[in-house]
């Protein structure tokens, strides 16, 4: 498997890699804190908490305004879009005797109805399977595909400690998935083909259906000492650095349009625009 | 009432209920720490291993080991455990976002993070717990579970604690102006959860029993039972745990391992590696064995035994066995340690002591009386046993595990004495199995001590009751032989008249810089001192030489902080600002060292403005030497009389310095001062040996051995040279008329006589007319140089006379 890493120093202009052209890194004018960001499929609203899920609230891209969605706790912790990014399912979250319990919730983007779908519990829910039809979504030790109402749970990596972060293609036609040891894989939504792009990176998302963006990190057991994020090339493994050495990136998060979002440490969030167009 | 009493019972019983959790209702994630064998991964090395070697101590090791007795103990209670791995390869190092991450999407009710911290001289439990800022925790239950956690880890008698209070700490508060954003894998966690830094890996007898997997159960053990505490479970261990420590009750660790390392209280003893243990209930029957490892640790546990009564026994091939009681309860740790006796199946003998002499080969007054025993000595019974005489006040101090033993002297024998030694036959090792441990022979020896017993102070700079230069001062005492100075700032302090101490500068402090065997402790104070304070330095009589003589008394000298500056009140002649004036003339020197004499322009050593003007030198041993630098600045007259002088920085030397003017071919020297001080002094010379109506010019310096074996390499500064002149200034040449007179008013020359004058005229030494004025009886002279100068007076009557005057 041929992995090309190039290292280009991101600094304030714009620069090209291939057929991927990269925008200027723009501070989003978000409070100082902002975390776990999630942008809706068509890269019109941005989902985001505190660091400690503490809260969610949604950013129009447009107009830079900002709702809050929920104050409590754990709702930030990864929320889901519907197919046509107007609703938001997320899941709050109380403990009872010290016992994690969680429901379910909803939110409508276009008229603010809030509403509560379920009771809290101690139940595994798959808010994925709420949103919509079709959805690839990791599971632990699998990695659940549903298409038109029928899930199949895969493991396409027969020797996989776990899954994290998998996801279907704008285009639906594939998968990537995180396995922690191994690295960042692309699949059919079979699971047939799976092939490494990265051999690591959190938080993978698609930004188009050839690249999608990646966190690599280095720490030291204890602290994040180094956290930069990439752009891949999920057809040949090319990996272009979007950020220096200044900055250590936090999570990310990216559209189908190629809106790619990240946070810094401290909870500073950014926007570059990736051109993915050949 | 009866519908009320229903539901409050209703209440009370869904109270209840809602308390009543089981460990099977638990999820908990288990993160042991780091993963794989990189620098990340923590290698200590411990005895036999090399370092890096996979086979010994890896942080990354013992966390997993942690983890999966972890995940065992709760799996098999019921509970939903999840590892973060189950591996300790290369590629085991997983990004601290996903471990996280993947603990939140299980929606555990629990995160567990395994590590071990670094500390090599202490040991102790540490929990860090998420905090949103400094100071405020994320969850509280986080805090109450680290604080149930630390309490039970510190509850564990296997390790050696030296921190005996509660430690536990917010990760942003631990971190703080270390690392952003704290603690990276419980960052992004909403989850309960804590980091556990079980002990302290890179304390050795620690990382020993890190080796020891019954010692990483048994912490798990606690982790799990923590939890239990922490969620009040309902069901609880319903055994209880043996656990304890084999090891020699006399011997210490360098008995069988290299032991370089500090160790505190059981573990300065030698674990026995190979050691059986068993555990036998009350019909003697044997329960469970377990054999101590080879990793120096002697840790035994026999897990999960049943409450009651049971008795322990140990042995080891060349050990005696030992049997304890012990009494189990559930859900607890009894923990019973295990000493055993070596053989010694022999009586104690002395095989070596020292030191034996006569008066032809007298012995250091610094020694130490030295026995080296065929086995480990009993101290109490040794130390009876033995008597020197003359008495001798001193100590005992042992080494090789009780092999060898030295009697120190507290501060040194006496000089040209014969000592004799004795060791009586009750002197025993500590076999009280054996029936005969006494020394098997009585020991005798003499020796003859040398004639110097003590370290000498020769001379020290300030004297007592001296003045010194307030500004950052260096203080200096010199001795007959070189120091020890190991524990020089433990021997030495200042203090100020309210006993207030003075910080020393160590990096600017040096030692033993003389020659031929002198030693000499220069010490540099932090800082500037308080003019007009008086302050005292000590010196400990326990400051030793190298042969470890020592001083005997303290020496303390006070002194008192002045202003060096506000010393002169002269002309500035020349500041030495810009750059070298000097030049080394090696026609004029005799009697120097290897190295040439220089100067230079120093920007460090000055006392005013910019610069100083320095000199070194190096003289060659014991010779009359001199040292001469022309002075090729601008020039400056002296006549007799006067006064020259200049701020000195002394190099406590005690070689002298001098001065030299020269009138044409006759070259003055004046000695300005002896250089028997450290630091800016002001020093000056009255020139009274000058020609008188000569003028002089300054034309150098030179530095003049004196006969002293210490040291003949130094360095002086000269800073501001001034000059004070004779206000007398007229000298008594007079030729011509008689009638005519002249005198110096102030700034004026005055000219009396019976008829009008028609011209003064002043002309320095070269010749040449300076300054002149026709029709009138006065000439000022406030524009001219000091020096000497020919007054002409002519008359209109057509007389004339002149006169030598000095400015």
């Amino acid at each position: 498997m041929k992995t090309t890493l190039l290292t280009i120093a991101l600094g304030a202009l714009a620069f090209s890699a291939g057929a991927l052209t990269v925008g200027e890194s723009v501070r989003l004018n978000i409070e100082n804190g902002a975390h776990h960001p999630v942008l809706a499929p068509d890269g019109k609203t941005l989902l985001f908490s505190t660091v400690n899920h503490e809260g969610l609230k949604a950013y129009d891209m447009a107009t830079a305004t900002i709702t809050v969605i929920d104050d409590s706790r754990g709702a930030g912790f990864d929320p889901v879009f519907s197919t046509d990014g107007s609703e938001v399912y997320y899941r709050t979250a109380i403990t009872v005797d010290g016992l994690l319990n969680r429901d379910v919730r909803s939110f409508s983007l276009r008229n603010g109805k809030a509403s509560k779908l379920r009771k809290a519990d101690r139940n595994d829910v798959n808010l994925a399977d709420i949103a919509g039809d079709d959805f690839v979504c990791a599971d632990y030790k699998s990695i659940a595909v549903s298409r038109a109402g029928k899930v199949n749970r895969i493991s396409p990596l027969p020797d996989a400690h776990s899954y994290l972060w998998a996801s279907m293609s704008p285009d639906g036609s594939r998968m990537i998935f995180t396995e922690p040891f191994k690295g960042v894989f692309v699949a059919a939504l079979d699971g047939s083909g799976v092939r490494r792009i990265a051999t690591k990176g959190d938080f993978p998302a698609w930004a188009g259906n050839d690249w999608v963006i990646t966190v690599v990190s280095h720490d030291d057991g204890y602290v994040i000492t180094d956290a930069r994020l990439y752009a891949v090339n999920v057809n040949d493994g090319t990996m272009v650095s979007l950020t220096g050495e200044d900055i250590l990136v936090s999570e990310a998060t990216a559209s189908a349009d190629g809106t790619v979002i990240y946070t810094d440490i401290v909870g500073e969030m950014y926007m570059i625009k990736l051109n993915t167009a050949d | 009432m009866k519908k009320i009493a229903i539901l409050l019972l209703a209440a009370i019983t869904a109270v209840f209920a809602s308390d009543a959790k089981k460990m099977s209702e638990l999820k908990i994630y288990i993160n042991p720490g780091h993963g794989g064998y990189t620098s990340n991964d923590r290698p200590i090395r411990i005895h036999p291993f090399e370092q890096n070697d996979t086979n010994g101590y890896w942080e990354s090791k013992s966390n997993l080991y942690k983890g999966l007795h972890m995940y065992h103990i709760l799996d098999s209670l019921g509970a939903t455990p999840y590892l973060s791995r189950i591996k300790n390869t290369e590629d085991d190092d997983r990004s601290l976002s996903g471990i996280a991450a993947e603990a939140n999407r299980l929606g555990v009710d629990l995160f567990f993070s395994i590590h071990s911290n670094a500390g090599e001289d202490v040991n102790t439990p540490l929990m860090l717990y998420r905090e949103n800022t400094i100071g405020t925790p994320r969850y509280p239950e986080n805090v109450t579970l680290s604080k149930i956690l630390w309490e039970n880890l510190y509850s564990s008698k296997l390790p050696v604690w030296t921190r005996h209070n509660e430690y536990v700490v917010g990760d942003l508060t631990f971190y703080d102006k270390m690392w952003q954003g704290g603690l990276g894998v419980l960052r992004t966690l909403y989850v309960v959860g804590l980091l556990s830094e079980g002990s302290m890996h890179e304390h050795r007898p620690e990382a020993h029993r890190l080796m020891n997997d019954d010692y990483l159960w048994l912490e798990a053990w606690h982790f799990v039972k923590s939890i239990m505490e922490f969620y009040d479970t309902e069901d609880r261990f319903v055994t209880g745990n043996v656990a304890g420590v084999v090891y020699d009750n006399h011997n210490k660790r360098e008995f069988i391992q290299p032991a370089s390392f500090h160790a505190y209280g059981r573990d300065t003893y030698a674990p026995i590696n190979g050691a059986s243990v068993e555990l036998l209930d009350k019909s003697g029957k044997v329960i469970q064995t377990r054999t101590t490892d080879d990793m120096y640790n002697g840790i035994f546990v026999f897990r999960n035994v049943a409450p009651g009564d049971y008795t322990l026994r140990s042995v080891r091939d060349g050990y005696y066995q030992e049997t304890k009681q012990v009494t189990v309860t559930a859900c607890n740790v009894t923990y019973q340690d295990m000493p055993l006796t070596l053989k010694r199946e022999f009586p104690l003998e002395v095989t070596a002591y020292s030191p034996v002499s006569g008066e032809a080969d007298a012995v250091s007054c610094a020694s130490t009386i030295n026995f080296t025993f065929n086995t480990d000595v009993d101290t109490e019974s040794f130390e009876k046993a033995f008597s020197i005489t003359p008495a001798v006040d001193g100590y005992f101090k042992y080494s090789d595990s009780y092999r060898k033993a030295s009697f120190i002297p507290t501060l040194a024998l006496e000089l040209n004495t014969t000592y004799t030694v004795k060791v009586d036959k009750t002197a025993k090792h500590p076999d009280s199995y054996n029936s005969n441990p006494f020394l098997k022979d009585r020991l005798e020896f003499s020796f003859v001590t040398k004639g110097r017993n003590r370290l000498e102070m020769i001379d020290r700079y300030p004297v007592d009751g001296g003045e010194v230069h307030y500004v950052a001062p260096t203080l200096e005492f010199r001795f007959d032989k070189t120091i020890n100075s190991v524990s020089i700032y433990d021997q030495v302090s200042v203090k100020d008249s309210k006993g207030k101490s003075v910080a020393l500068n160590k990096r600017s402090s040096k030692f033993n810089q003389l020659s031929n065997g002198f030693g000499n402790a220069v010490i540099a104070l932090s800082g500037n001192l308080s003019v007009g304070e008086t302050y005292t330095i000590s010196l400990s009589g326990d400051l030793r030489d190298r042969e470890n003589l020592p001083l005997g008394n303290d020496v303390v000298t006070t002194f008192k902080a002045s202003d060096a500056t506000s010393a002169a009140d002269a002309t500035v002649i020349n500041g030495f600002e810009n750059g070298t004036v000097f030049a080394y003339n090696p026609e004029a020197t005799k009697g120097i060292g290897s190295t040439l004499p220089g100067s230079l322009a120093s920007t460090s050593v000055k006392l005013f403005d910019k610069a100083s003007a320095r000199f070194t030198y190096t003289f060659a041993e014991n010779h009359d030497g001199e040292i001469v630098w022309d002075y090729t600045g601008a020039p400056h007259q002296f006549v007799n009389g006067d006064v020259i002088g200049s701020y000195i920085n002394g190099d406590f030397n005690n070689h002298e310095l001098w001065v030299a003017v020269t009138s044409g071919t006759d070259t003055k020297w004046a000695k300005l001062c002896d250089l028997s001080f450290l630091g800016w002094q002001y020093h000056e010379v009255k020139l009274d040996m000058l020609e008188a109506g000569y003028t002089y010019i300054f034309s150098g310096v030179k530095i003049v051995q004196k006969s002293s074996p210490i040291t003949q390499k130094g360095a002086f500064c000269l800073d501001n040279l001034s000059a004070r002149y004779n206000s007398d200034g007229i000298c008594d040449i007079t030729t011509g008329d008689t009638d005519i007179d002249i005198a110096k008013a102030g700034d004026l020359i005055k000219v009396t006589t019976d008829n009008e004058v028609a011209l003064i005229e002043i002309i320095n030494a070269a010749g040449a007319v300076v300054a002149a004025v026709t029709d009138t009886d006065s000439i000022a002279t406030d524009t001219l140089v000091h020096g000497v100068y020919i007054v002409k007076v002519s008359t209109k009557d057509g007389r004339s006379a002149t006169r030598r005057i000095v400015i």
